[in-house]
């Protein structure tokens, strides 16, 4: 991605306005914070926050086959999913490692809207149009044309309450379309933080008004806009893995501790085969641990009592256990242990081995 | 730049973003208000030990923010004579005051021109455009 063609989110001019601090994520300039890390992150743990998530892929698959096409491709048989649910799901290559984790939401009995990391939606794209055409199925990227907004925190119901945003019972994925002061809405019950959540989906034109409009009704409980490095925080915390961090196309799903998201029961998907033959051998889990002294970073080195060492997938501060916290592939046989030691710019450090999530105070877990 | 990031001139000011403010004989150091807006919540520092040895422009400690670690550098040579133990305690008064009550350490100094080189409080704030 060269710097010429940079992403941007239509609200940038408001987040700078605001106070953003902006930062580069896959090929996108987007808020990494406003007023601190910590406090946005307390506040999604406490009360409530909203993040701007536009340079998040969004795709409408649709046509009478698409429940059919899309089936062979993710590792979620969407075809069980009654219209106005959804779920978070895999594509895998055909060594069943991960492409891609994304949530699918069905919108209508022939239509899905797919939820894409930004450094994936060309691959996602690519993909879709090996199976789609041929089945009479169209993908439209709305991505450029809508801006996403997620409003999280245990306390977010009461501000979408009081803007009049419908969010009825929805269960953890269900979606709903509205019309909200002439703007079209889409709303997911999803996030990424651990805490109870909504995604909004919603015409770019109107999307700086409803960010503004969700600041100013959350100003009497602390809300706080938050940035993609509160975002990171938080779900590093709940043990959720970043795909190009804790998940890429040489890890596979039951290492990943991912196999919740692969339906395998009369449902044919690329990579199927070659998941059903490893996972007999996994080997490696992704786990979490808390450090008892030192912040290890992606890449420091966990130090193994056999001599071999694996690198730290994900490393930070958490800023709710105010300890620095990490994610990595260790040995099955090495949860007999309780600790590791990680070697952090030449020091060692005692972790304990926490499993997922390391933070285990969330307020529903999403 | 930050808004709001003010370089006081009672001090000068190194490249990688530590001050001292001198007396001749001794110097205390901290941290810019530059660097303490754009590293963001700082939660961890690591300090020379009292009685060591620091050298100009060399790395003599570590401060982590929530999302990454950065070396500290020394801006002049001498034997630490102090740390600041508010500010290992309480990590955050370097973002809350960076020039005053979140500095670092202070040094006896080598010689009473260790402050020679180091930039003015205009010349640095102009550096700092720049970056």
């Amino acid at each position: 991605m060269d710097r010429l063609h940079i992403l941007t989110t239509p609200l940038e001019k408001y987040h700078l306005a605001i106070g953003a601090k902006m930062t580069e994520f896959s090929g996108w300039k987007m808020p990494v914070s406003y007023s601190g890390i910590t406090s946005e992150h307390l506040a999604v743990r406490e009360s409530v926050g909203v993040f701007d998530v536009s340079h998040l892929g969004r795709l409408l698959v649709s046509g009478a086959a698409a429940a059919a096409t899309l089936g062979r491709i993710l590792t979620l048989d969407v075809s069980r999913l009654a219209v106005n649910t959804g779920a978070y799901c895999l594509i895998l290559n055909s060594n069943a490692g991960i492409e891609e984790d994304l949530i699918a939401l069905r919108q209508a009995n022939n239509e899905f809207l797919l939820l894409v990391n930004a450094g994936n939606r060309a691959k996602v794209i690519k993909t879709l149009e090996s199976v789609c055409p041929e089945s009479g199925t169209s993908i439209l990227d709305t991505t450029f044309s809508t801006v996403m907004l997620a409003i999280q925190g245990p306390r977010c119901p009461q501000v979408l309450d009081q803007l009049g945003i419908q969010i009825g019972d929805l269960p953890r994925y269900g979606t709903s379309t509205q019309v909200w002061r002439g703007a079209d809405l889409t709303v997911a019950r999803s996030g990424y933080t651990g805490e109870l959540g909504y995604e909004v989906i919603v015409p770019a034109k109107h999307g700086e008004r409803l960010f503004r409009e969700i600041v100013a009704a959350g100003a009497g409980i602390g809300i706080l806009p938050c940035g993609l490095g509160a975002r990171d925080t938080l779900r590093t915390e709940m043990g959720y893995p970043l795909w190009g961090n804790d998940i890429d196309p040489d890890t596979s799903p039951d290492s990943a501790g991912l196999l919740f998201a692969v339906d395998a029961a009369d449902h044919e998907f690329l990579g199927k085969a070659s998941l059903l033959k490893q996972m007999t051998r996994q080997t490696y889990s992704l786990s979490g641990l808390s450090m008892d002294s030192g912040i290890a970073r992606r890449g420091d080195r966990i130090l193994l009592p056999d001599g071999s060492s694996v690198p730290v997938t994900s490393g930070t501060f958490s800023p709710s256990l105010k300890r620095g916290i990490a994610l990595a592939y260790l040995p099955l046989a090495a949860n007999k242990f309780h600790s590791v030691q990680v070697e952090v710019r030449g020091k060692l450090h005692t972790a304990e081995i926490v499993g997922r999530p390391i933070y285990r105070f969330g307020g529903v877990n999403g | 730049m930050g808004d709001g990031a003010i370089h006081p001139d009672d001090r000068k000011y190194f490249k990688e973003h530590e001050w001292v403010r001198s007396d001749g004989a001794n110097g205390r150091v901290g941290l810019s208000a530059y660097a303490a807006e754009a590293l963001g919540d700082i939660v961890f520092i690591e300090l020379p030990d009292v009685g060591s040895a620091v050298t100009a422009t060399e790395a003599c400690g570590e401060i982590e923010s929530v999302k990454s670690v950065s070396t500290l550098h020394s801006p002049v040579s001498g034997t630490v004579t102090a740390v600041n133990q508010s500010a290992v305690d309480s990590p955050e008064l370097i973002n809350s005051s960076p020039n005053d009550e979140g500095w670092l350490f202070e040094v006896e100094m080598s010689g009473a021109n260790e402050t020679d080189g180091l930039m003015s409080a205009y010349d640095y704030s102009a550096y700092v455009d720049t970056l």
